[in-house]
């Protein structure tokens, strides 16, 4: 995107004067691009300082199959509610802007998505993870208390039946979506789904608010607290267990049974340990349907950026390998083993942004 | 002929690493030269392992499904056994022709997929339990054989 454009498009929408005074796109917008915006708006010598993000798709789609628009729906009604988000502005389905591409308008809050020095090897930082895991676990608690139905979610999204329905309808709707979405037959993958199945949790924990991709590199963070929470194209009505087990490494970062018992004080209800499990192995599944989903743009041309391919192919078989390993284990083993193979890529940031 | 395409390849990698990267200081320029040398290394040891591991697999799936095929029958699953006769009557390629060797792959693999989809059917059916387990262990068989192709190289950055 260039300046001229989205400064055309920013006056014509926001119906005043704008210009940029900053435009980046954050790195590394393999599913979605995003890009900040810094601005005066109104007529010079009475112009304010304001800060917009755009969540436009990418020439070659998101990586999960899911609509831009959901996403900015979830932002619509958790504005509604006090979970901390940024404020939606507007959707366009296909705008010039972006040649097309969906995209939405946020406001900008400060901060930053990574907590550089987090990984350090020393007592302050070790004492800092202790805070910034007890911050997060909050507020995905918080989240999961959300009284969903009131705030509206059950207007655009699946609801589950109850509790004991939860874990079999996220089963099969993803079953459903690898059959229309995969790029190329892998039965090995299909056994790992009868797996599942057969290990799928009784019922969930409850029927919360999931937020889907969750912690360090997701949401952003001020002196170390949460300021608002962000990317939620996963969100989905189902088993709180599911966000645990997508923290990204969140639960290493300090004794995940103190973690896990915090959590149960805020959120009101406790966790079967089984369920985080299920969903740690689970969401190796997931990850891997969503990347070989970004495969299909570079396979028919429409996006040939390598790292569809590493990702979509390279990373995919590694999943594929991983998901033939957990065959025949039972669910402690298996989630040991996606566990072991899964360090979080942001913990060691030196820098923000990088 | 040396060097060879695996000589070539990694070499072509080994400079991007040691020598481009260094300098590149956009981190978009240098987040696509890690994709494109992770590609490279892929590519080094596909050059020259996937003739063999698609001649060998296509030489196994082929077995296991005609071992299914004949179990199908006995129990009556005609779908499945229609399935697997008709992927067993493609022609043979020839195993150097990398391209014609690999579509006939996913041929068998979409035959081997339709009967594991079937687990929970066949289950009722096939006591003591044949077919799912042969074709399970063949999968097996399969992610070991390509496995050093893959795993070295897809476990770095990939962009």
């Amino acid at each position: 995107m260039d300046r001229v454009r989205v400064e055309r498009y920013l006056s014509g929408r926001l119906g005043e004067d704008v210009r940029i005074t900053s435009l980046s796109q954050a790195f590394p917008g393999l599913s979605r691009e995003t890009w900040l915006v810094r601005l005066e708006l109104g007529r010079a010598g009475a112009a304010v300082e304001r800060g917009l993000v755009v969540r436009a798709d990418s020439p070659g789609g998101p990586f999960p199959p899911v609509p831009l628009e959901y996403e900015y729906q979830v932002y619509v009604h958790l504005a509604r509610t006090d979970i901390p988000v940024a404020r939606p502005l507007w959707f366009d389905a296909a705008p010039e802007l972006s040649d097309g591409r969906a995209l939405f308008v946020r406001d900008l809050v400060e901060g930053s998505t990574l907590l550089p020095g987090l990984g350090d090897d020393t007592a302050a930082a070790a004492e800092r993870r202790r805070r910034v895991a007890i911050e997060h676990i909050e507020n995905l608690a918080r989240l999961h208390r959300l009284d969903w139905s009131a705030a509206g979610f059950g207007s655009f999204m699946e609801v589950p039946a109850s509790a004991e329905d939860a874990p079999r309808r996220e089963l099969m709707r993803w079953w459903r979506v690898w059959e229309r979405v995969r790029t190329a037959p892998l039965p090995i993958v299909t056994e790992a789904l009868h797996w599942f199945a057969d290990n799928l949790p009784k019922r969930a924990a409850a029927l919360s608010l999931c937020k889907g991709q969750n912690g360090i590199g997701e949401e952003i963070w001020r002196d170390d607290r949460i300021v608002a929470l962000c990317d939620w194209e996963l969100a989905n009505l189902g088993d709180p267990c599911q966000d645990l087990a997508l923290s990204q490494g969140m639960l290493k970062l300090w004794d995940r049974a103190r973690l896990v018992a915090h959590y149960e004080r805020v959120a009101g209800f406790s966790l079967p340990p089984d369920n985080i499990d299920y969903y740690i192995v689970w969401n190796a599944f997931k990850s891997m349907l969503s990347l070989s989903n970004g495969l299909n743009s570079f396979l028919d041309g429409r996006y040939r950026r390598l790292a569809r391919a590493t990702l979509g192919y390279g990373k995919v078989k590694v999943y594929e390998h991983l998901l033939g390993a957990i065959i025949g284990l039972d669910l402690h083993g298996a989630a040991n083993l996606v566990m072991r193979g899964q360090p979080n890529p942001y913990h060691n940031k030196k820098v923000a942004g990088g | 002929m040396r060097p060879t395409s695996m000589e070539l390849l990694d070499s072509i990698a080994q400079a991007l690493e040691d020598q481009v990267l260094p300098v590149v200081q956009d981190k978009w320029g240098a987040s696509t030269l890690r994709s494109a040398m992770q590609l490279l290394r892929h590519l080094a040891l596909r050059v020259a392992l996937e003739p063999r591991i698609l001649a060998a697999d296509n030489d196994d799936v082929r077995r296991v499904l005609s071992l299914a095929y004949e179990r199908l029958g006995q129990l009556g699953e005609t779908d499945l056994a229609a399935t697997a006769a008709a992927v067993l009557s493609s022609p043979v390629v020839d195993p150097l022709d990398v391209a014609a060797a690999d579509a006939l792959n996913e041929t068998y693999l979409r035959a081997v997929e339709a009967i594991v989809a079937a687990r929970d059917r066949l289950r009722s059916l096939d006591a003591p339990p044949t077919i799912h387990q042969s074709l399970v262990d063949y999968l097996q068989r399969r992610l070991e054989r390509e496995r050093g192709m893959i795993l070295p190289v897809f476990l770095s950055p990939p962009f």
